[in-house]
């Protein structure tokens, strides 16, 4: 019994001192130390700030199952004063969302739940989504916001666009994304010759720097096999043959020819779209050595009409007559010529293997060739790599990180897999793309914002689902013609390379319009790309004008302003534009002035008074994030501005 | 002491306990007999019995634990909803936010282990000191079945975090029982509440665990202990060893003959 | 306590020391174990609506309008003057749910048929004390607030 009472003792004492751990654990958790020197912090400030009462804040937001506890240690968050307070005090920068409705997680994600540093930012290893690293941030905007293009998001924006050059959906399943044009493999037998298919598809980069096509690491013996299959595909979707070239093309070109043939190409503008020698537009491939790459004959009917050897490529189709055709042709045939490519093999006669198309048929279903490129009777299409819908929330056990020596998490996993696919597994078939390191933090970012279950429904943004009238009649066949949407938009559909036709009827003089299309001048001179000079019958350029002028109108802009001319109106509007706004920093009037902005002589000529007058009291309304600057003008003055402008013609010319 | 005695001497304190201060050995044996809590207990116990390494103390510590679990578990259920969705949540809320919910969830978890250890050496010590020989043989079959249920308890409390490990353990245990022959797939299914580890299956797993096993276990702990006096205490030691320490914890001052049934009660039979 | 511990109570014996200290723990241990449960009992925090919440934008009343919100349970009332108070919808006499009856311009409770005006006071029926008035502000950037933890007098209001 004696013994007894000493162990009664002694337990009782280790009993007490374990549970008195937890009261002191209680007292000093990481929060209340947080809240407490928070206190202390804003004492020494010189603004008052309230100080925080001690206890555990927590957002609950139930519509996202979102707990988050982060607000009890980031205290300063909508204190502008603590812009420069040491972490977790620190102000958030320009916020778009209240934290009370959305709380933290759901774009910076970690643990909400959690109150201590190491388990809230989630680099536990029971925790599947850490907090995200601030390049990769906007990932999260992508979860809710299904626009095409998300405001304050560049990243974002840029990595989904990137996924849509690229066609990642060719291999991979993405939702919401569209394949952008890739050309069809028919037909490309009677375009290119074995020598250069074999050294494209061994590394495309090699042969042309600008290419989307990635490297597939091909071997000599691959290529050659997948080229023969290839090659046996000499039927054009549309047609079985090539319209033969005329006798003048088959020799020695005349130099007269090429001469004509060289006008034209300027003429068209031709690198606004296409890159030459370092030159020109980034719309289209680069042809600086396309005679090396397509047979002659290909490219007379090429430009003859695009579509009918690749339909739906964006290339408009010029209404060239038959002698600019063949001039055309004679210039880039004897122009664009890869000097660097190595010698042709001495023809000595290619012999394939036997099984060069069971071979190749593999190796083009292997490698998934038809996920961008349609083949006539090869079936294709199949989405032969992971699917990336969930990458977002895909459980962290399901990622594979095989071979690859990096730490294990979701991001760096993601940017590696895009950066060197092929290192993860020994038998990996991803392509290696050479992006730079912005292009893969974007593709990231985009990637890492598809999550399977979608956003409940008070918190998602949908795209704007109006519908996008589709333009019929003779007009839609013309705008299909010269493919006026891969730069132009009209009524929402179409690129963004030069400006909106919705309401161009309202915006501009007929006269004007027809001259432009007679003769397309460049109002903008620091642009690349230029409006091509198509060639237009009168035919044409007769209706696509009056189309315009009839239809493409904006009623809001018919309220024209009383213009009195009077002398003091354009008094006042002169010293508005030289000295109270500095207009002429940017646009040039009577031979003076900027090249921001496009020049402003004719004013008169070119457009109709009301576009000008609502476009100076807004210029933002239909060209959101331009760069002219809003003035705020009184009615007065953008009247009197108006006036001005259209009064001034007079005097300078 | 004034004031205790006029308290113990008072119509309150009478009414609650009848017998008055254990001076004698049949007001000891009353102090017993009269407390709801105690009556289970053997008036008089041998002295041998109650020394530590008799027993170790594996069974009492074993109700300690189930006491204490009892306790803490219950405090747990403030928090707890066994709900598919709220379930892992509450888990985390327990251990960041609630204060001291990581102690009580701790002891809970801890005592639970602790609780199927000394469970178990318990019934080792019963085995070698040949306890469960006649007339112990009956409650040796409760105690099998209390070790079961224990291990039930710890089984069902699995499931509840709803965690991975949870998921999966129950996953895997209950498709061991859907091994049995003929019944196995019925079990199961009744067990699950369905043909997969979800909502029915937290539901069911959370009454067993809360209700039904802790009542059933109580009910067998009662019996267990009521056994022990009815089967003449603790088998304690050989009967040579124990014929030479007759002397009683309680008996000091009695005359031994007059507790002479005592001194051979290792070879009562049960009344 | 035996005999000889009280004879000899200046000091302990060695194991009476540790039936005290043993005991003494235990006691401090059941004492604070039960501290710390209470604290424990205590949530830290509430799966609640909050009781500070936005309500829009001033513009978003009309002039002279009485507007009920269902979830927090409250009335956001624009007076002509263009003030705003905010009046708790919860009967002062059992609790229901009042309702706001523009025909006859009173807040009437549907179960034991209480009246108040347009402020909040008593008009008829058994409610002892007037609806509560909850204190309403303007945030920086231009939104009404109300703070349903804070009860003002029927005097006080938020003039926009």
């Amino acid at each position: 019994m004696r013994d007894l009472s000493k162990y009664f003792g002694i337990v009782s004492v280790i009993f007490l001192i374990v549970m008195a751990i937890s009261p002191f654990k209680e007292y000093y958790r990481q929060w209340r130390q947080y809240q407490r020197e928070y206190n202390k912090h804003i004492e020494d400030l010189p603004q008052r700030i309230s100080p925080v009462e001690e206890g555990l804040k927590q957002i609950w937001v139930p519509e996202l199952d979102v707990i988050d506890h982060c607000t009890s240690c980031h205290l300063g968050l909508n204190e502008p004063a603590l812009a420069d307070a040491p972490q977790p005090f620190t102000a958030h920068p320009p916020m778009y969302h209240q934290p009370e409705r959305f709380g933290c997680t759901p774009c910076h994600q970690g643990q909400g739940v959690a109150t201590n540093v190491e388990d809230s930012f989630g680099f536990t290893g029971d925790w599947d989504e850490p907090v995200l690293s601030a390049p990769l941030i906007e990932s999260s905007c992508g979860t809710c916001h299904g626009e095409e293009r998300v405001r304050h998001a560049p990243v974002l924006n840029k990595g989904k666009e990137l996924i849509e050059k690229y066609n990642c959906a060719g291999c991979h399943e993405i939702k919401g994304v569209e394949k952008e044009f890739t050309p069809r493999l028919d037909g490309v037998g009677s375009k290119v010759s074995r020598d250069w298919l074999v050294r494209w598809l061994e590394n495309p980069r090699g042969v042309s720097a600008t290419t989307r096509m990635p490297n597939f690491h091909l071997s000599n013996r691959d290529a050659g096999l997948l080229a023969d299959f290839l090659l046996s595909f000499t039927e054009f979707p549309t047609r079985e043959k090539l319209e033969p070239l005329p006798g003048v093309l088959q020799d020695e070109i005349p130099d007269s020819l090429y001469e004509r043939g060289e006008t034209l190409f300027r003429q068209a503008r031709c690198i606004s779209c296409h890159l030459v020698q370092g030159k020109g537009g980034s719309v289209a491939p680069e042809i600086g050595t396309v005679a090396s790459k397509a047979s002659r004959q290909w490219i007379y009917n090429f430009l003859q009409e695009p579509r009918s050897l690749q339909p739906g490529i964006p290339m408009s189709r010029y209404a060239f007559s038959s002698g600019e055709l063949q001039a055309v042709t004679a210039y880039i045939a004897t122009e664009f010529i890869d000097w660097d490519a190595p010698e042709e093999a001495d023809t000595v006669a290619h012999s394939p293997d036997p099984n060069f198309y069971e071979k190749g048929l593999k190796l083009f279903q292997e490698y998934n060739c038809g996920g961008c490129h349609a083949l006539a009777g090869v079936t294709t299409g199949e989405e032969l790599g992971p699917s990336l819908v969930n990458l977002r929330k895909k459980p962290m056990y399901q990622l594979e990180f095989g071979l690859k020596d990096i730490p294990h998490t979701r991001e760096r996993y993601v940017i590696e897999k895009i950066k060197d696919p092929r290192g993860f597994l020994s038998n990996a078939l991803m392509p290696s793309y050479q992006f730079s390191d912005q292009q893969r933090l974007a593709i990231a970012t985009a990637l890492l914002s598809f999550q399977q279950q979608p956003t409940p429904a008070p918190y998602r943004v949908e795209q704007a689902n109006t519908p996008k009238p589709v333009l019929a009649g003779e007009f839609g066949q013309l705008v299909e013609k010269y493919q006026c949407l891969t730069c132009h938009q009209i009524n929402g559909r179409g690129g963004e390379i030069a400006p909106d036709l919705s309401r161009s009827g309202s915006q501009l003089n007929h006269e004007w319009i027809k001259e432009y299309f007679r003769l397309p001048y460049t109002l903008r001179p620091i642009l690349t790309e230029r409006m091509p000079n198509f060639f237009m019958p009168e035919k044409d350029i007769e209706l696509l004008s009056q189309y315009i002028s009839l239809v493409l109108r904006d009623d809001s802009l018919e309220t024209e302003p009383r213009l009195q001319s009077t002398a003091a109106d354009v008094e006042l509007g002169r010293k508005l534009y030289f000295n109270n706004y500095g207009c002429q920093a940017c646009h040039q009037l009577g031979g003076k002035g900027g090249y921001v902005g496009p020049p402003l002589d004719n004013l008169d000529q070119r457009l109709q008074p009301g576009w000008v007058y609502q476009r100076l009291k807004n210029p933002h309304r239909y060209q959101p994030g331009i760069l002219e600057p809003t003035f705020n003008l009184t009615d007065e003055e953008a009247r009197a501005l108006t006036t001005f402008l259209f009064a001034e013609r007079g005097n300078q010319r | 002491m004034k004031l205790i005695n006029k308290i113990t001497a008072g119509r309150i304190w009478r009414s609650i306990f009848r017998t008055g201060l254990p001076s004698t050995n049949y007001r000891r044996s009353l102090v017993i007999l009269n407390n709801f809590f105690l009556h289970l207990h053997p008036a008089k116990v041998k002295k041998s019995s109650i020394k530590f390494t008799t027993t170790f103390y594996l069974g009492g510590l074993s109700f300690a634990l189930f006491l204490i679990l009892t306790v803490t578990g219950i405090f747990l259920m403030f928090y707890y909803h066994p709900a598919v969705p709220l379930a892992y949540r509450d888990m985390k809320d327990l251990e960041f936010v609630v204060s001291n919910g990581k102690l009580l969830r701790n002891l809970h978890r801890w005592s639970a282990h602790a609780m199927v250890v000394t469970a178990s050496l318990h019934m080792l010590r019963v085995f070698f000191t040949r306890a469960f020989h006649p007339p112990r043989e009956f409650n040796w079959v409760i105690g099998v079945f209390l070790l079961l249920i224990t291990l039930l308890l710890s089984y069902t409390g699995y499931l509840l975090p709803w965690d991975q490990l949870a998921y999966w353990g129950v996953s895997v245990g209950t498709n061991m029982i859907k091994a049995m022959p003929v019944v196995g797939d019925k079990i199961r299914f009744l067990l699950l509440g369905g043909n997969i580890t979800g909502e029915n299956a937290l539901l069911r797993f959370y009454v067993l665990h809360c209700v039904i096993l802790p009542l059933v276990l109580s009910v067998l702990v009662g019996v267990h202990f009521w056994r022990i006096r009815k089967d003449g205490g603790l088998q304690a030691e050989s009967a040579g060893r124990l014929s030479e320490k007759t002397d009683l914890i309680l008996g000091e001052k009695t005359n031994p003959r007059k507790d002479e049934s005592l001194v051979h009660s290792n070879s009562i039979r049960s009344k | 306590m035996s005999d000889s511990a009280q004879q000899d109570s200046a000091f302990y014996s060695r194991r009476q020391f540790f039936v005290v200290m043993g005991s003494g723990a235990l006691a401090v241990a059941t004492v604070g174990g039960i501290a710390l449960t209470g604290e424990f009992l205590e949530p830290n925090v509430l799966y609640e609506p909050p009781n500070k919440f936005l309500v829009g934008t001033p513009d978003q009343y009309p002039l002279d309008s009485v507007f009920f919100m269902a979830k927090p349970q409250i009335f956001i009332i624009r007076e002509a003057a263009g003030y705003f108070y905010t009046l708790s919808a919860v009967c002062t006499h059992l609790g229901c749910i009042v309702n706001w009856k523009p025909q006859e311009g009173a807040i009437a409770c549907p179960c034991h048929g209480s009246r108040f005006n347009k402020t909040g006071e008593v008009i008829a029926g058994p409610a002892p004390k007037p609806l509560n008035h909850f204190a309403m502000s303007l945030t920086v950037d231009g939104y009404l607030q109300v703070d349903k933890g804070i009860l003002v007098d029927p005097e006080v209001i938020l003039k926009v």
